[in-house]
C-alpha cells in the first residue's frame, strides 16, 4: 500500500492524479485496504462498494489517460452518509425501517459526484435517519471518534467524520438540520461545511425537516470542501427549495489570507448564554488573536439569546420530522431504535400554533442576522462548548446543548466548522465560522485562513495510525 | 410509572402504542419543546406577518398549437 496516501488532501491528491502521478485505481485500492484494517474499530462505513469503486477507478483513470480530465474530483474516492440515495444500492439511514431500501435513481448529489468523476467508495454511517443518535439498538453498530475510540462522534453525520478524520477517505457527504455536518466534524477534527440553504439540492437525500436540511461536504480541509462544493452546488428544479444564485467560485478564496476582513464574535453565545470549557475557550481567544495579527478586524455582535435560536429551531425540526414519520412511528415503532423513535415522537406534541410562531420567529432571526453582518464579514464562535463526549451517553439530550451550529440552520446562511487547536487530552477543538447567504467562498476563506495559521492540519488522529501499524 | 398528564397527552395523539421504556425519556423531550414554545410565545404585530413565505414562480406552458 502506498503508505502516505491516506494523509494526504483532495486537493493533494487532484493533483497527483492530473500528472497521472497517481492512479485512481491505486488510491482507491489503498483506501479498501485503510477500511478494511482499521474500520472494525470505527465503524464508520455501512457499506464499503469495493468492485463497483474499483470500476469506477478503472473507468476515471482510462478517461485521464485519454486527456478528459473532468476536475479536482476526478478519480477521488468519496463516502456518502447512508440517507443520500443511490441507485441499486441500498439506503437505508441506518434503520431497521429502512434496512431493505434500494433507490431505483441516485441523490441529484450523487448524480454531480459522480459526473465530476468521484469514485463512490461506500456508504456511511448516521445516526438513524440522521436524527437519532450514537444507538447500539440498530442493525449496525455507531461510528466511534478516531481521535479515542471509547469517545462519540457526535452526529448525525457520524461515520463521514470519522472516515475523514481517520483518512479510510478523503472526503464525504453529510447532512445538516441542526449541526449534523458541524457537530462531528468539529469533535473528528475535520473540516464541514454547511452551504447556504438551496444552494445544494435535497432531492434524493432522506429527509428530515424540508426547511432546515442541507447537503454538504466533509473533508480533512476546509479547501477539500470547496472543491467538493465546486460539483454538489447546482440548481435542481426537482427541488423546489433550489437556489440559483449563478456561479460562485468556492475555492477562489483558498490561499487568500484573512487581512482585511472583518469578523464578527457572537460572545454572549458562549460566554453566557452557554458557557463553554475553558480549554474551548482559551482555544478561541488565541485563534481571535492569531486572525487579528494577520491583519483582521475583530468586534463583538450582539443577537438573541442563543436559546431563542435553539427553540426555533427544535420546534421546526421536530414538527416536520414527525410530519414525515408520522406513518410508521404509528405503524411499525419497533423497526426504530430507542433514540430515533423518542426524539420523532417528540414533535407530535408541538401545537400548530407554535409551529407557525417558530416560523415567523425565524423570519425575525434571519432579518437580525442580516441586520448584524451589515458590519461585519463573519460571524464567529465555537462550533462545540466542549470536546467530545463518551459514546453510549445521548450527547444531544443535557441541559446544556454542546453545540452553537444551529443558529445557521434556522438562518439559511453558510457555515463552516473548522479544527483551530486541540486539548491538553489531544482532542479537536472547532472554531464556528458563519457568512451571509450565499457567501460560502467567503466562510470557506475564513476557515482555510484558520486552518493555515492555527497549523492544525499537520495532526491526525495517532489511533488510527497506531491500527494501521498493528495490521501491517 | 408515566405522568398521568403525559399519560392523557399520549391519549389524545393516539400514541399509547409507544413502550413504556420510552414514556419518561420522551415526556422530557416534551417538556423541553413546551419550554421552547413558551420561550417564544407572544404577540407578533399584523405589519410583521409578510414576512412569512409561501412563493409562486411564474407557471411553465406549453406552446398553443
Amino acid at each position: 500500500m502506498n503508505d502516505d496516501l491516506h494523509a494526504l488532501t483532495i486537493a493533494e491528491l487532484s493533483r497527483r492524479i492530473r500528472v497521472r502521478d497517481l492512479s485512481p485505481v491505486e488510491l482507491t485500492q489503498a483506501c479498501i485496504a485503510r477500511v478494511k484494517a482499521l474500520d472494525g474499530q470505527l465503524n464508520s462505513f455501512i457499506l464499503l462498494l469495493e468492485e463497483q469503486a474499483l470500476a469506477e477507478a478503472r473507468k476515471a483513470e482510462a478517461e485521464i489517460a485519454a486527456g478528459d480530465w473532468k476536475g479536482p474530483l476526478h478519480g477521488i474516492p468519496i463516502g456518502l452518509k447512508d440517507i443520500y440515495n443511490t441507485a441499486g444500492v441500498a439506503t437505508t439511514g441506518h434503520s431497521g425501517l429502512f434496512r431493505d431500501h434500494v433507490p431505483a435513481e441516485d441523490a441529484t448529489t450523487v448524480r454531480l459526484l459522480r459526473e465530476a468523476g468521484a469514485v463512490i467508495l461506500g456508504k456511511t454511517a448516521t445516526w438513524e435517519f440522521a436524527i437519532g443518535g450514537s444507538s447500539f439498538d440498530l442493525p449496525w453498530p455507531p461510528a466511534r471518534n478516531p481521535w479515542n475510540t471509547a469517545l462519540d462522534t457526535s452526529g448525525s453525520s457520524s461515520g463521514s467524520a470519522a472516515a475523514v478524520a481517520a483518512g479510510l477517505v478523503p472526503g464525504s457527504t453529510g447532512s445538516d438540520t441542526g449541526g449534523s455536518i458541524r457537530g462531528p466534524a468539529a469533535w473528528c477534527g475535520i473540516a464541514g461545511h454547511k452551504p447556504t440553504y438551496g444552494l445544494v439540492s435535497r432531492r434524493g437525500i432522506l429527509p428530515l425537516s424540508f426547511s432546515l436540511d442541507h447537503g454538504g461536504p466533509m473533508c480533512w480541509t476546509a479547501e477539500d470542501c470547496a472543491l467538493m462544493m465546486q460539483a454538489l452546488a447546482a440548481h435542481d428544479p426537482l427541488d423546489a427549495a433550489s437556489a440559483d444564485p449563478g456561479p460562485i467560485d468556492f475555492a477562489g478564496g483558498i490561499g487568500q489570507g484573512i487581512a482585511g476582513l472583518r469578523i464578527g464574535v457572537v460572545r454572549h453565545f458562549f460566554e453566557t448564554d452557554v458557557p463553554c470549557e475553558p480549554e474551548v475557550l482559551a482555544t478561541f481567544e488565541a485563534t481571535l488573536r492569531a486572525l487579528q495579527a494577520e491583519g483582521a478586524t475583530v468586534r463583538d455582535v450582539i443577537l438573541s439569546p442563543f436559546g431563542v435560536y435553539g427553540a426555533v429551531g427544535s420546534l421546526i425540526s421536530r414538527s416536520e420530522a414527525f410530519a414525515i414519520h408520522e406513518p410508521h412511528l404509528r405503524a411499525t415503532p419497533e423497526l426504530y431504535g430507542e433514540y430515533g423513535r423518542r426524539r420523532l415522537m417528540a414533535g407530535a406534541f408541538v401545537r400548530a400554533g407554535d409551529y407557525v410562531n417558530a416560523m415567523r420567529h425565524r423570519s425575525r432571526l434571519v432579518a437580525e442576522v442580516a441586520e448584524a453582518m451589515k458590519a461585519v464579514d463573519v460571524l464567529v464562535f465555537p462550533t462545540s462548548r466542549q470536546t467530545a463526549g463518551p459514546l453510549g451517553e445521548d450527547s444531544m439530550s443535557g441541559r446544556l446543548q454542546p453545540f452553537f451550529n444551529r443558529a445557521f440552520n434556522v438562518t439559511g446562511g453558510p457555515a463552516l466548522s473548522v479544527c483551530n487547536g486541540f486539548s491538553a487530552a489531544g482532542l479537536p477543538i472547532a472554531l464556528h465560522v458563519g457568512g451571509r447567504p450565499f457567501e460560502d467562498d467567503l466562510v470557506l476563506r475564513v476557515g482555510d485562513a484558520v486552518e493555515r495559521i492555527m497549523g492544525t492540519r499537520t495532526r491526525r488522529p495517532a489511533l488510527a495510525e497506531s491500527l494501521q501499524a498493528a495490521a501491517e | 410509572m408515566t405522568d398521568p398528564s403525559f399519560a392523557a397527552r399520549l391519549r389524545a395523539r393516539n400514541l399509547q402504542r409507544i413502550p413504556e421504556a420510552d414514556q419518561a425519556d420522551l415526556a422530557r423531550l416534551v417538556q423541553a419543546l413546551d419550554e421552547a414554545a413558551a420561550r417564544i410565545r407572544g404577540p407578533i404585530g399584523y405589519l410583521e406577518e409578510p414576512s412569512n413565505v409561501f412563493r409562486l414562480a411564474p407557471a411553465a406552458k406549453e406552446a398553443a398549437r
